[in-house]
């Protein structure tokens, strides 16, 4: 990032070292105009995420504002799945290029990751009131230009770039996707046709540029079209949580192969074959049973190549509405069984789960989330807690405990859930105690229980004092 | 190229010692080092011509592919009918074996029997052979292990780097070395919960596997089994040995007994567990589906097991706590004596037999994978439902069930309709389908907890019996012999 606004910097130089009879032939026209009209709504969204171990990092994405009141919106993909939302700290918006180099304050909105999309609200009442970008939906074609933007850093007041690239290829299944031939610029900026349309979001995308059987990812920019995201972005999200996209609880899911719906007389039919049903999920209750082939879904066929089949019915779930009930069609038994399902919102993700922090201990522990047990087989009401932070210089990582590591009871008091254990080890830490035993289960595949004995220097850790775990020098580790 | 650096470092390292020995002042010193190296010179005269060289050659499959995989090690005679006590990653396994003996002569050699868990196995030798040949053959006697301590002299003998015939010289480091990583041997198999190492710093580099490790009153105390570079060498106790020996030679083979639980040990957690005097051992974890399950609790305190007081104070002290258990005749009720809660208890359970992960390879050629019967061991390490189906161990890239993306780990239960509980099943079902020439075959795996369902798509030759497998397959085997040792070694 930096060594591009470096080389960006050198060429603005150069470029202004030339004579003015330099020839400025219709693109660098173009690439002005366009630049002219959108860098009003071009903003800097900057926020601290701060470590489990306390250390704070800074984040700066350019964004734009795409509504009343100066919302903002920029790229979901900073915003990651495995950190609480309360560890993303003073949310703050800058505008590019200004002199005075203020920022306003903002509060962080949330995120709808189906549509890649996240959004601030500026909360700062001194900020100015900036215009917001119309998005279009376009249909792009082979080689159309696209322009794009970036930035450059604090020390130049973050000045937008304008760059410009062609549409490479049309990718139109299960959606409308336009990859790019070159750079498009910061992933959550607006893309811009020469004709002055906003047209998308520059994202980055990873496609499977191999055969099924031998995947090979291949990363590419893209132009995000407005279609995916206009909606959440005419009802952005609101309390900071992650949208809740409508959830059916199959998982494991397979293409049905030319072979396989060809054994099974199915024709041209195609569909997903369903590897697992997670217990009590919307798909348990309407009776999809394992091995079933689901063929459709709201009337819809699922179609597609064998490497689109999945993706498709996917997207059929998650562009519905939490709540709606939809038809099915299942193919079992050499018949097609017409079935009902009601839509459920996503069940917890890792980030929203309740964490606990014991900054002595360096322990830091969440509540289990659906994941979590289907990654270890368990069932989906296992009990306790799971270790998700040790310090490397507390008593917790002492004892030998580790990530992952589920801690089933506390000084042998059974923990059910996260609210459970922060009141036990509250309790217990109460007492000074001279250890506190933990009983974990520790493992994927072959899970092994065992007792690990946290021993407390409450001696050292008061006259340490402070904030450093275990009363050790908070000196880097070697 | 590699041996040759070895050789230059070796000679060099022979001239400095030779220098920096060679007396330079009194007399009486120089007599202690004479007597010194004759001592160990009579140590070598005992067990030197009973060491061999061991080449084994076996056929393995890497990713549903048969190789034959050439290997050599080393081995020590221990009786007059030939038998050479070795490891099971230099001989186990292995179809073709030769000796290559001190004389210089090499005689061939059969598998008698092998044992993972103690990565030890016994060959012997063909005495027709050697009468044939008209010479003698010598064996070396065992020692006692128990007896060993730290700072015995020791030399290690046998074929570091296949130079066969190599002597190396150094002391007992620790007499009870554990060492927590997990062994394994290769496709999992364990090795090495039920003995704790002898470490020594004599020079043991690969290729000295199963050779023996000497005291100087000339006995075997222990199988040179792993090196770590640095000077740090460890040997299988000659101890433990001398028992999987006995078992091999009367029956084949070794069996041992589990009760299906993990121990952990006492140190630290008494006052925890309210243990006022630091007996027993803590009773950790227990295997799902074994006889320790619904009977025994994590937590519980193992203090007698089938009369024999429990010491677990020390890991070290569980190696031999599982080594007395698994020493259990397989399916015998034995009384435990624990403490649960503070409450003496008495538990009743019948042992059950401990298998390793591996059983015997099956390739479905046509299909386009390999598989194996579900053990014990296997379910329990890779959370399987139960032991039926046949366990994928490998899948060949370009054929049916690679093109499906079966993969190694997945377990077939169901084939064409039938239900599929072992490798014989499926095997039924597959001679079938190819017989009838089938062109799709509808097959049902586990991966994990998820069920996937698949069509092969089988292609037939149009001359059926004229392309047999084994003539044209042998060929390239041979070709590709340098490849499969980078494979093994990448293993």
């Amino acid at each position: 990032m930096k060594r591009l606004g470096i080389a960006a910097v050198l060429a603005l130089v150069a470029a202004a070292g030339w004579p003015t009879a330099a020839v400025a032939d219709a693109t660098a026209e173009t690439l002005r105009t366009v630049l002219d009209k959108v860098q009003p709504s071009l903003v800097i969204v900057s926020f601290y995420i701060e470590a489990d171990d306390g250390r704070k990092a800074e984040a700066r994405f350019l964004g734009s504002v795409v509504g009343e009141n100066n919302l903002v919106m920029f790229t979901s993909l900073v915003i990651r799945d495995n950190v609480a939302i309360s560890q993303y700290k003073d949310f703050r918006v800058i505008v590019p290029g200004a002199v005075d180099g203020k920022s306003y304050t903002a509060e962080y909105l949330g995120k709808d990751d189906v549509a890649q999309v996240a959004f601030v609200r500026v909360t700062d009442p001194s900020a100015p009131k900036l215009p917001p970008l119309e998005f279009e939906a376009a249909e792009l074609q082979i080689g159309d230009p696209v322009v794009g933007f970036g930035n450059l850093g604090e020390p130049d007041a973050y000045k937008v770039m304008v760059q410009d690239t062609r549409v490479q290829v049309v990718i139109d299944k299960p959606f409308r996707l336009y990859p790019v031939d070159g750079d498009l610029g910061v992933p959550g900026t607006p893309v811009v046709t020469f004709d002055g349309k906003v047209v998308g979001l520059a994202t980055i995308y990873v496609f499977n540029r191999g055969t099924n059987a031998q995947p090979q990812a291949g990363r590419t920019q893209i132009v995000w079209p407005t279609e995916r995201f206009l909606e959440r972005m005419k009802n952005p999200p609101e309390g900071g949580q992650q949208v809740k996209r409508p959830w059916m609880g199959v998982a494991g899911l397979e293409a049905v192969s030319e072979d396989l719906a060809e054994y099974h007389g199915l024709g041209e039919r195609r569909g997903v074959v369903v590897g697992r049903i997670i217990a009590g999920s919307p798909s348990d209750k309407a009776g999809i049973k394992v091995e079933d082939l689901i063929l459709s879904i709201g009337g819809k066929d699922i179609k597609g190549t064998e490497g689109q089949l999945v993706t498709a019915f996917q997207n059929e779930i998650r562009e519905r509405k939490v709540g709606e009930t939809v038809d099915v069609e299942v193919f079992r038994d050499g018949k097609v069984v017409p079935l009902k399902v009601t839509l459920e919102p996503q069940p917890k993700s890792e980030a929203e789960a309740v964490r606990y922090r014991n900054k002595q201990f360096g322990l830091g522990v969440r509540e289990l989330v659906l994941d979590d047990t289907l990654v270890r087989e368990l069932p989906n009401d296992e009990k306790g807690v799971i270790v998700h932070f040790i310090d490397s210089s507390g008593w917790a990582d002492a004892a030998g405990l580790s990530d992952g590591d589920i801690i089933k009871k506390v000084q042998d008091r059974e923990i059910a859930g996260i609210e459970d254990f922060e009141r036990i080890f509250k309790e217990e830490v109460e007492k000074k105690p001279k250890e506190i035993v933990l009983f974990v289960l520790r493992g994927l595949k072959d899970k092994q229980t065992q007792l690990l004995r946290m021993e407390p220097r409450w001696d050292a850790a008061e006259s340490g004092g402070g904030t450093s775990p275990g009363g050790a020098p908070s000196e880097p580790q070697p | 190229m590699r041996t040759s650096h070895v050789w230059a470092v070796a000679c060099a390292a022979l001239a400095a010692w030779s220098a920096g020995c060679r007396p330079a002042s009194q007399g009486d010193e120089r007599l202690a080092y004479v007597e010194v190296e004759n001592v160990i010179k009579r140590a070598r005269d005992m067990v030197y011509p009973a060491v061999v060289r061991v080449e084994a050659r076996k056929t393995e499959y890497f990713r549903g592919q048969k190789e034959r995989v050439g290997g050599f090690g080393s081995g020590v005679l221990f009786d007059s009918q030939g038998h050479v006590l070795t490891n099971y990653h230099v001989a186990g396994r292995a179809e073709e074996l030769s000796c290559t003996l001190f004389n210089k002569e090499r005689v061939k050699a059969t598998l008698v029997g092998a044992d993972p868990w103690t990565d030890l196995a016994v060959i012997k030798l063909n005495m027709d052979e050697v009468r044939e040949k008209g010479f003698q053959i010598t064996w070396a006697p065992f020692g006692d292990s128990d007896t060993v301590v730290e700072g015995d002299t020791v030399v290690a003998i046998g074929s570091p780097f296949g130079l066969s015939r190599s002597i190396s010289f150094g002391i007992i480091s620790c007499h009870d070395r554990i060492l927590s990583e997990a062994m394994d041997l290769g496709g999992g198999l364990e090795t090495g919960l039920f003995s704790t190492w002898l470490q020594t710093d004599a020079a043991i580099n690969p290729g000295n596997s199963g050779g023996p490790l000497v005291n100087l009153r000339g006995e075997v105390i222990g199988i040179n089994t792993r090196g770590g570079g640095n000077d740090l060498g460890f040997a299988v106790p000659i101890n433990v040995a001398k028992n999987v020996v006995a078992q091999i030679l009367d029956t084949g083979k070794v069996l041992r007994s589990t009760i299906g639980v993990q121990f952990q040990a006492l140190q630290d957690l008494e006052s925890f567990l309210d243990v006022s005097k630091t007996e027993g051992a803590i009773i950790a974890s227990i295997e799902p589906d074994s006889p320790a399950e619904n009977v025994l609790q994590p937590q519980d305190i193992l203090l007698e097991y089938d009369g024999h007081r429990v010491a677990g104070r020390y890991p070290e002290e569980l190696f031999e706590l599982r080594r007395h258990i698994a020493g259990t005749p397989v399916g015998r009720e034995v009384t435990l004596k624990i403490r649960r809660g503070g409450e003496p208890m008495d538990i009743r359970l019948t042992t059950a037999e401990l298998t390793t992960v591996r059983s015997d390879e099956v390739n479905f050629e046509k299909w386009g994978f390999v598989g194996q019967n579900i053990t014990k061991r296997l379910a329990t390490r890779e959370n399987l439902k139960n032991t039926r189906g046949v366990y994928v161990t490998g899948v060949r890239p370009g054929e049916p069930a690679h093109k499906v993306r079966l993969s190694q780990g997945d377990v077939v239960f169901q084939c064409e309709q039938a239900e599929i509980d072992s490798v014989e099943q499926l095997q039924k079902v597959y001679d079938e389908a190819v017989k009838e020439k089938k062109p799709r075959i509808l097959i049902k795996v586990w991966r994990g907890p998820t069920i996937k369902v698949e069509v092969l798509r089988i292609e037939y030759d149009a001359e059926p019996e004229a392309a047999k497998e084994p003539a044209g397959a042998e060929s390239p085997k041979d070709d590709k012999d340098g490849d499969t040792k980078q494979e093994s070694q990448r293993q």
